[in-house]
């Protein structure tokens, strides 16, 4: 029986390998657009340079969904529209930061203000302190002590000498050991392992306290990043009921552990800060950008693909994900102005509130696919034949992960052969868990429902090391060769998602979950 | 008559070579001493923490810089050296402080902007908002269609920076092959120094190539136009020049000067060095049309001229105290941040390795004299007036009585890196004598004896009236990829185990030039040079 079913499934394998179809002539097309006209660095600035950054909610956020609907409809693509989702919370903007050390001598700090914090009156100026608050303990340690005083409350940072390049990109041996299986027994995702999660003081317990304190300004160290590229993202929270913590600020290690060691060699220090940052309490809906190229024969039938407009705020969120919604503008530019025939309809969607848990794709699947909690089905859940997402920064193209989806494996090896010599060789993931959580980001909402959802393997370039939640996550931080090539495979595949005959193998529904929604940040 | 002096004197040098190969001694016992107080009661990052933390950046008489020579003043007595003083060195010009620096782009959205003011440059008067203008101007006449346009703007004043992805660690050392080729004569026929450092002047004592005075020429040039641009860009009345520096990104930013000491030149607009990525990001903008707001509020002030000054301080000798034996380095920075690895880290060695010495209750036989110049960041000014004061006037070449009392001069500027070997500076007659004095200290990565010369910084003040100088070879790390005159050459940035090795390989190195029965041996007297026009 086993041995039967394993024979049957070989020769699945091979009949779809030799019957999935590619049509060359439109590959050759796109390339020709995708490499020759390219507007992506033009889609890059406009997110970036001009309305980035664009934490969710925040007005950079709305001006580029608007900026980006008005182009869809330039392109020609219909219903480019908002789609408002629910109760997202509070918003946050910040419009000034400057630090400075006063004594013992003049430096000018390099940083920036947390997200969800508050801003201070004005300039401020005060005497600094360290006041470790790593657990519950701490609190009582500090209690009374802190009025007034800009507080240090991370250890110092050790940094060691950069030995390793910054920059990478996947080399043959790494594509394929992402292309082989794992230690089955070590499948899925694995879970963040930040000291946040391991203390038993609460990102709450810990803002209420410096509130209630009277701090007048909280310092961090960011958790990666040096020489003056910073890495941060919140300090307080989107949900009305959570304290707003006082004004907190992440500065480069360097200057944080400056201040640090003065103070520890009991070197009076005297700091100004002016940050102006303003938390909008009304609670918001948010919004995704959706827009449409009919299909002709199949338009009820759908082929989706995006990436997340929403950023953290600290640069212009350029590779995290101006880049992702760039590739997918650029892939839908590219097959408008080709007018290449589609028989299924073609949705971009820009998400927002990514970052704070992929809500707005989450939101979407539940809107129009089905709640994970009950797997209640609704009608377009079937037309849906796939989506595909990019979201892991600037670097090209190098393979597509599975998903475990076994099924898809043979159509993205062909449809991949004509990009081999673009570098895009690699499918990881053919044997995989299956998505117990959305996590990471955004085409997880959809494999969570079991609906085919893929992410692209890209080559990682600095995003760990330089861009990925820092103020160096700048347009100039962008490869415009690998977007380029990104753009042309990301039109190509949805081409032919949507002029396969077949819609997309799916894995079968998976069991409702109650218990298991995330509760993002 | 050239010919004959040249063979006379080799040959007057390989006797001198051999018989020293076969004599020089080391006291191994006193080695000994000097590494276990080295690794075992290290001071040296305490040293460095006050010259850059407490009193870091130090722009030559700047308030900072006098702080951090009377710190040492004070340290140096507290370790026991004697006749430590503030020693004048005549007019430098006028310092320079920054006490303010913010800058911001408000338009179309905000972001705070990374950077520092040059220096020498005036503030802003408070706050002020404008807007930001690309401005290409490659020769005099380009300044022409400006006129008139530049009033109450923001001018860039240079073209977009491409910034590649960073495919190579920031940081490095030499490997065994790199001190190898180091250790190897150049090509005679050209000209240059080692591990990319600027071309050896006229005062390495050989006559500069005709190569080098065109690029001073061109260097002249590109100074006489950015000065008439500076001046007209301040008669038309713009708010501020930004512009980026010659490398770094990512928030790491490097610059030096924008104005001039000397109170005479023209004074420029207000000037400051920013972060590429946001350099870039403005210029995209305004390129393509987009109005850009900006605000900036720089305050700096220019403070009047007084001499400048060396540290001096000094461990008396014994049998042979009239003679000298001195280690140093500059105490003065560069102002975007602490002047941690140039040269707060040399300076750091230098008192960690007298520490060392009177810790170690050794007893030198000749006076050992340690100095931390000032001015090195404006043409080596500390080191070169010390030189003309006590031991020989390059431009005639005469002598004092000292000329002939001091054995050698060791300084450490090459940033962080440990000690690898040690540059002979063409003097042939060491390279036995320092091969010995490395031997024990091997193991610690002191091999190298090159006999090349290397340029830029102190010990060539010395080497150019024939004093014996030396420069060490040290390990690049991240010295010209993200310290090196940058706003992050700070304290994080050194290398502590680095420097307590670079302090014991310096200790040695002194206490056995203290102790040798001979003054080091000398290279000629060089011939008087004239006067050259100071670069800065």
């Amino acid at each position: 029986m086993l041995l039967l079913r394993t024979l049957a499934c070989t020769a699945l394998v091979v009949s779809a390998q030799t019957q999935e179809p590619v049509n060359l002539r439109a590959i050759h097309e796109i390339k020709t657009e995708a490499l020759e006209n390219s507007k992506v660095m033009d889609h890059v600035f406009w997110i970036a340079d001009v309305h980035g950054p664009r934490l969710t909610n925040s007005a950079g956020h709305r001006a580029a969904a608007e900026w980006a609907v008005k182009r869809l409809t330039e392109y020609g693509l219909v219903n480019a529209r908002l789609e408002p989702f629910k109760a997202f919370g509070r918003s946050w903007n910040y419009t000034h930061y400057e630090g400075h050390m006063q004594t013992p001598s003049y430096a000018p700090l390099i940083g920036y203000p947390m997200a969800w914090s508050d801003g201070t009156e004005g300039m401020v100026r005060g005497e600094a302190m360290i006041a470790l608050l790593q657990k519950k303990a701490d609190l009582d340690k500090f209690k009374g002590k802190l009025k007034g005083k800009i507080v240090l409350i991370d250890p110092m940072k050790d940094l060691a000498l950069n030995e390793a390049a910054m920059g990478k990109r996947l080399t043959e041996k790494e594509l394929e050991e992402r292309s082989n299986v794992q230690d089955p027994s070590r499948m899925g995702y694995p879970m963040g392992n930040r000291s946040s999660f391991l203390s038993d003081l609460k990102r709450n317990d810990l803002n209420q306290f410096l509130k209630d304190e009277g701090a007048l300004v909280v310092l961090r160290q960011g958790y990666n990043g040096d020489g003056g590229t910073v890495f941060a993202t919140a300090q307080g929270s989107r949900d009305l009921k959570d304290p707003v913590p006082p004004c907190t600020v992440v500065l480069t290690a360097e200057h944080y552990n400056r201040i640090y060691r003065l103070l520890e060699k009991k070197q009076p220090v005297a700091l100004s800060f002016d940050v102006q940052a303003k938390v909008m309490d009304q609670s918001q809906d948010s919004f995704n950008v959706i827009a449409e190229i009919p299909g002709t024969t199949k338009k009820d039938e759908i082929v989706m693909l995006g990436g997340h407009l929403d950023s953290w705020h600290g640069g212009t969120g350029a590779t995290d994900n101006a880049t992702g919604s760039a590739i997918a503008i650029e892939a839908v530019r590219i097959l408008k102005q080709l007018k290449l025939p589609m028989e299924r309809t073609v949705r971009i969607a820009l998400w927002g509130g990514e970052e704070q848990g992929l809500l707005g794709s989450i939101a979407y699947i539940e809107q129009h696919f089905a709640e994970r909690k009950t797997m209640k089905i609704k009608p377009e859940f079937k037309n849906l034949s796939v989506y595909f997402n990019t979201d892991t920064g600037t670097g090209k193209y190098r393979g597509i992960g599975a998903g475990g989806n076994l099924m898809a494996k043979p159509i993205f090896e062909a449809w991949m052969e004509p990009f081999k010599d673009m570098g895009f060789t690699t499918i990881s993931g053919s044997t995989s868990q299956t998505t117990k959580r959305p996590g990471g980001t955004d085409h997880t909402s959809f494999t969570w429902i079991g609906l085919p959802g893929f992410g692209f393997l890209q080559d990682p370039i600095e995003y760990q090391t330089r861009t990925h939640h820092s103020n160096m996550d700048v347009y100039d931080r962008v490869q415009k060769g690998d977007l380029m090539q990104a753009s042309s495979i990301m039109s190509a595949f949805i081409y032919h998602a949507a002029t396969r005959k077949e819609m997309m193998p799916r894995k079968p529904v998976p069991e409702p979950v109650a218990d298991d929604v995330p509760s993002g940040q | 008559m050239l010919m004959h002096s040249v063979t006379k004197s080799t040959i007057a040098a390989l006797c001198c070579a051999l018989t020293l190969a076969a004599e020089e001694r080391v006291d191994l016992n006193s080695v000994y001493k000097i590494k276990t107080e080295a690794f075992e009661n290290s001071k040296v990052m305490d040293h460095l923490f006050f010259l850059t933390d407490v009193y870091g950046p130090r722009l030559t008489n700047s308030e900072n810089h006098r702080h951090a020579a009377e710190w040492a003043v004070k340290r140096l007595q507290e370790m026991g050296l004697k006749n430590a003083k503030l020693e004048k060195w005549g007019p430098f010009g006028q310092g320079w402080n920054n006490t303010h620096f913010s800058a911001h782009m408000i338009e179309p959205s905000y972001m705070p902007i990374i950077g520092f003011p040059q220096a020498w440059t005036p503030g802003t008067n408070g706050a002020v908002q404008a807007e930001p203008m690309m401005v290409s101007i490659k020769a005099e006449a380009d300044m022409e269609k400006y006129k008139g346009k530049l009033k109450g703007k923001i001018v860039l004043d240079m073209p977009i920076k491409d910034l590649q992805m960073a495919t190579a660690p920031m940081a490095r050392r030499y490997t065994d092959v790199d001190l190898n080729n180091e250790s190897m004569a150049p090509d005679p026929s050209q000209r240059g120094g080692f591990g990319g450092g600027p071309p050896p002047t006229a005062a390495a004592g050989a006559p500069a190539a005709g190569d080098a005075v065109t690029r001073m020429g061109g260097f002249m040039q590109m100074r006489a136009l950015r000065q008439k641009v500076n001046k007209f860009f301040a008669e038309e009345g713009v708010v501020a020049v930004m512009n980026y520096g010659s490398k770094g990104d990512g928030g790491t930013v490097f610059a030096t000067a924008g104005g001039s000491r000397n109170e005479k030149d023209p004074v420029p607009p207000p000037m400051f060095t920013v972060t590429p990525e946001h350099y870039n990001r403005i210029a995209r903008l305004i390129e393509k049309k987009i109005p850009v707001k900006m605000e900036v509020n720089i305050k700096a002030e220019f403070v009047p001229a007084v001499d400048g000054f060396n540290v001096i301080a000094e461990i008396p000798g014994t049998d042979k105290s009239d003679e000298v034996v001195m280690v140093g380095a500059h105490l003065d920075s560069w102002h975007g941040a602490t002047g941690a690895t140039d040269n707060a880290a040399g300076c750091a060695s230098a008192l960690e390795a007298v520490r060392v010495l009177m810790a170690t209750g050794l007893k030198p036989r000749r006076t050992i004299r340690i100095a931390l110049w000032g001015g090195e960041e404006q043409g080596l000014l500390g080191s070169r007036a010390y030189v003309k004061e006590h031991f020989a006037d390059r431009e005639t070449m005469k002598v004092t009585e000292q000329h002939a009392k001091i054995s050698a001069y060791f300084n450490l500027d090459n940033g962080t890196g440990k000690v690898r070997g040690v540059y002979a500076q063409g003097n042939d007659m060491m390279k036995p004598v320092f091969d010995a004095w490395l031997k024990p200290l091997n193991d610690l990565g002191a091999t190298a004896v090159t006999n090349r010369n290397t340029g830029g910084t102190d010990h060539q003040s010395f080497d150019g009236v024939g004093i014996p100088g030396f420069q060490f070879i040290q390990d690049p790390i991240e010295y010209s990829t993200r310290t090196h005159h940058s706003n992050m050459d700070v304290y994080d940035h050194v290398q502590k185990g680095d420097l307590m090795q670079a302090a014991s390989v310096i200790a040695a190195f002194i206490y056995n030039t203290a102790n040798r029965d001979e003054l080091l041996p000398r290279k000629p007297l060089p011939k008087p040079q004239p006067a050259r026009p100071m670069p800065f």
